[in-house]
């Protein structure tokens, strides 16, 4: 109908990291034993700038590659998910005596230009709380919404990578997924979140394109993987 | 554990939820249009086809006021003329219209009789005229006796007029 936008079924994910952006449009699998199939992937090295520090240097390059991408799969009305990782998005873990801190507990200072928030991640052995601390420049973000604007896309989510990570992570243990068992793996894995998620157990989840290899992108897969799920669409 | 979003847009489940009410609406909308025209387009159309029907007799009556004031015109005419006409009736079919003596005179004299004087005096009556002959005269006489209107007609006075060359005669009766 002409007021409304076109809705369309399909969630493509896109992940914006240092030097690379990643596109990949995941369905569900109806063919092999994983539960979802990658149909669509893309990884695209910049380095000349494009994107420097989660910077959109080069907005008109970025812009190109992923309407060039949603033009070749018919995708202009699916759904799209952003991910960031770079300097310009700081991302710690910051251990306190409490589980139910104050803003004021983290040392941030409140101001209008930046945008943060913090989760609760585990607990360690001393008993301590974990927390999972986030905080962009608002004016970052505007420039991705900008881009959303300038492309045409409809964008539900704009969230960080290492987000995705725990919802892969959390998807993939299902009903057995403890909040134990995790801050076990973290510290194991000295809170890289991304080393959870390992190359077996993404060929268990996903079936990768032909041309695609788990073991090369395994990293950038587990992130479309984990924004794809964090969405709970009924695909 | 809630998700890290940094905008706030509608979900998918919103988007279609508002994708399903705005077709609903729009469709409940049309539907109710229709079932609203189904009551009222037959009225609108007996609306058109009348003003359609008012237009063309329009046109055909557009001298209508124009032949309106002429008839009522003429019919004011009319009555004036019927008017005249039943007093000229009356006056005609008095008893003492002098119409209906003098009729008779006029015709009788023809074109060769030039009536000068035509006096009444109650039921006498006299009868002045030039005449070509004297014969003519009593021939008038006659005629008006025929006409059973006068009675006991005499020539009383015949004279030659030498100027016209003519008799002037004086012809004295009774009406009836």
């Amino acid at each position: 109908m002409w007021p409304l936008p076109p809705l369309e079924n399909e969630l493509i994910t896109i992940s914006f990291s240092p030097n690379n952006l990643t596109l990949s449009w995941i369905q569900k699998n109806t063919k092999t034993k994983t539960p979802l199939q990658c149909t669509a992937y893309e990884r695209h090295e910049l380095s000349n700038l494009e994107l420097e520090k989660l910077i959109l240097f080069n907005p008109t390059h970025i812009a190109k590659l992923i309407t060039h991408f949603l033009s070749r799969h018919k995708k202009h009305n699916a759904f799209i998910a952003f991910s960031l990782q770079g300097a310009s998005l700081t991302e710690e873990f910051i251990t306190l005596p409490t589980s139910h801190p104050k803003a004021t507990d983290f040392g941030m200072t409140p101001s209008s230009n930046f945008l943060w928030g913090y989760r609760f991640m585990y607990h360690n052995h001393d008993g301590q709380a974990v927390f999972y601390v986030y905080k962009i420049p608002r004016s970052l973000l505007l420039q991705y919404k900008l881009l959303t604007i300038t492309t045409k896309m409809n964008l539900i989510m704009i969230t960080t990578q290492t987000m995705s990570y725990f919802n892969a992570y959390k998807t993939i243990f299902g009903s057995s997924f403890r909040q134990s068992q995790f801050g076990l793996d973290m510290m194991r894995h000295n809170n890289k979140i991304e080393n959870l998620i390992s190359t077996d157990i993404l060929k268990r989840v996903i079936t990768p394109p032909i041309n695609i290899s788990i073991a090369d992108e395994h990293a950038y897969l587990a992130n479309a993987y984990g924004l794809f799920t964090s969405q709970g669409l009924n695909l | 554990m809630k998700n890290v979003n940094f905008i706030s847009t509608f979900t998918p489940q919103q988007q279609y939820e508002l994708r399903r009410w705005f077709i609903f609406s729009t469709a409940l909308i049309i539907c109710t249009l229709i079932g609203i025209s189904f009551f009222f387009l037959p009225q609108l159309y007996a609306l058109y086809s009348t003003k359609k029907k008012i237009t063309a007799l329009q046109q055909k009556t557009k001298n209508y006021n124009e032949l309106t004031n002429t008839q009522i015109h003429l019919k004011k005419e009319h009555e004036a003329l019927q008017k005249k006409q039943t007093k000229i009736n009356n006056h005609q079919h008095q008893p003492n219209n002098p119409h209906t003596y003098l009729t008779p005179v006029i015709a009788a004299c023809g074109t060769d009789v030039q009536l000068e004087h035509v006096r009444k005096n109650k039921k006498e009556c006299e009868i002045i005229g030039l005449f070509p002959t004297p014969e003519r005269a009593t021939n008038l006489i006659k005629q008006l006796s025929d006409t059973r209107q006068f009675t006991q007609l005499t020539l009383t006075s015949l004279q030659n007029d030498t100027q016209t060359k003519k008799f002037r005669c004086t012809i004295k009766g009774k009406i009836q």
